[in-house]
């Protein structure tokens, strides 16, 4: 079996703020962190260069779909193994990231989706959950999957999946296509239980019931344009 | 009358306008030409389009012009957003293919995450 080589991948949009911490906190935990400034008008890029990450910058700003796409692809030409796809906001554990990663070399599945519904979240807000309960039925009748959890940021692909899955959603209808894109692509998947813990700060910068509109309104334009 | 004779014009420079576009977008090179016949052909029998509208249960030819308008507007706008989102899509393209050009690395090999 080949060694082990983590990518950790983070989009950041003005999270100059948070993401020194989330940076830090990645260090042993991956041979890489990526952080996609996404057109961020504060100091994110370069806080999270000065913390050790890998820093690309989109000139203008496109949203998180395209800015992990952009990461991903970085991560490959780095020759990462595995890429884990990571929230620039302090809500994810690195500490799950090792388990996560192993869980998908034991298990020999191409892609590893985060359940905090598996796991556990810490002072989730009761309308984060009510949306979160429609969007996961929302997505087991549109894509088929039995996940018990959606549009969770925290993820590992395998090389292969990240090589085949091509995200083209560039704002959050992205969490809907790469799904999509697991079906598609016939991949393996599997879900494992990780901590979320919202902090005022997260909360903040989180999605609305109204973004879930937003979402199904991407989804369905994406499909037209395909 | 006079109307006619300036919706004929109007619809006579759409007609035009949309073979010349028939390279580009082949749909609407396709649709809009007979699209801007019917409009002329209205203009000058306009009771023709009350006769058109008992076929389809609706009283005054007005009405299926006001109907059959909504619904090419929607159309018109769903493919003008279509259109939106494929530029969109070269422009995230060209603007990744140029941040991946300029990637920064910290400094020193051992701070690296």
């Amino acid at each position: 079996m080949e060694p082990v080589q983590i990518a950790v991948v983070i989009a950041a949009y003005e999270e100059g703020s948070a993401i020194a911490a989330v940076v830090e906190g990645l260090r042993g935990a991956c041979r890489w962190t990526i952080v996609v400034d996404d057109g961020s008008m504060d100091a994110t890029g370069a806080v999270a260069l000065a913390a050790g990450a890998h820093v690309i910058r989109h000139p203008v700003n496109l949203g998180q779909g395209a800015a992990l796409q952009t990461g991903i692809e970085h991560a490959l030409r780095l020759g990462a193994t595995h890429i884990v796809t990571f929230d620039a906001d302090g809500q994810h554990a690195p500490a799950e990231i090792a388990p996560m990663v192993e869980h998908a070399r034991s298990s020999d599945v191409d892609v590893v989706l985060g359940s905090r519904f598996l796991g556990r979240t810490v002072n989730m807000p009761r309308s984060k959950a009510l949306t979160l309960w429609l969007a996961v039925r929302f997505t087991r009748l549109t894509t088929g999957l039995r996940v018990t959890d959606t549009h969770n940021g925290f993820r590992v692909l395998t090389r292969t999946a990240a090589q085949r899955i091509r995200i083209r959603q560039n704002r959050m209808a992205h969490a809907s296509e790469l799904l999509e894109e697991i079906v598609a692509k016939h991949l393996r998947w599997s879900e494992f239980p990780v901590t979320i813990t919202y902090t005022p700060y997260s909360v903040a910068k989180g999605q609305r019931l109204l973004h879930s509109v937003a979402i199904i309104k991407d989804q369905l334009i994406g499909k037209l344009a395909k | 009358m006079i109307f006619s004779i300036v919706l004929t014009v109007f619809l006579l420079g759409l007609f035009v306008y949309a073979l010349l576009q028939k390279k580009q977008f082949p749909l609407v090179g396709r649709l809009l030409p007979l699209v801007a016949l019917l409009g002329i052909y209205v203009a000058w029998f306009p009771n023709e389009t009350s006769r058109w509208a008992g076929w389809f249960g609706i009283g005054r030819g007005v009405d299926l012009m006001l109907y059959v308008w909504i619904m090419a507007s929607g159309l018109l706008f769903l493919v003008l957003h279509l259109k939106l989102v494929a530029q969109q899509r070269m422009m995230t393209d060209l603007v990744r293919a140029v941040a991946l050009q300029q990637v920064r690395v910290p400094s020193e090999p051992a701070r690296e995450a």
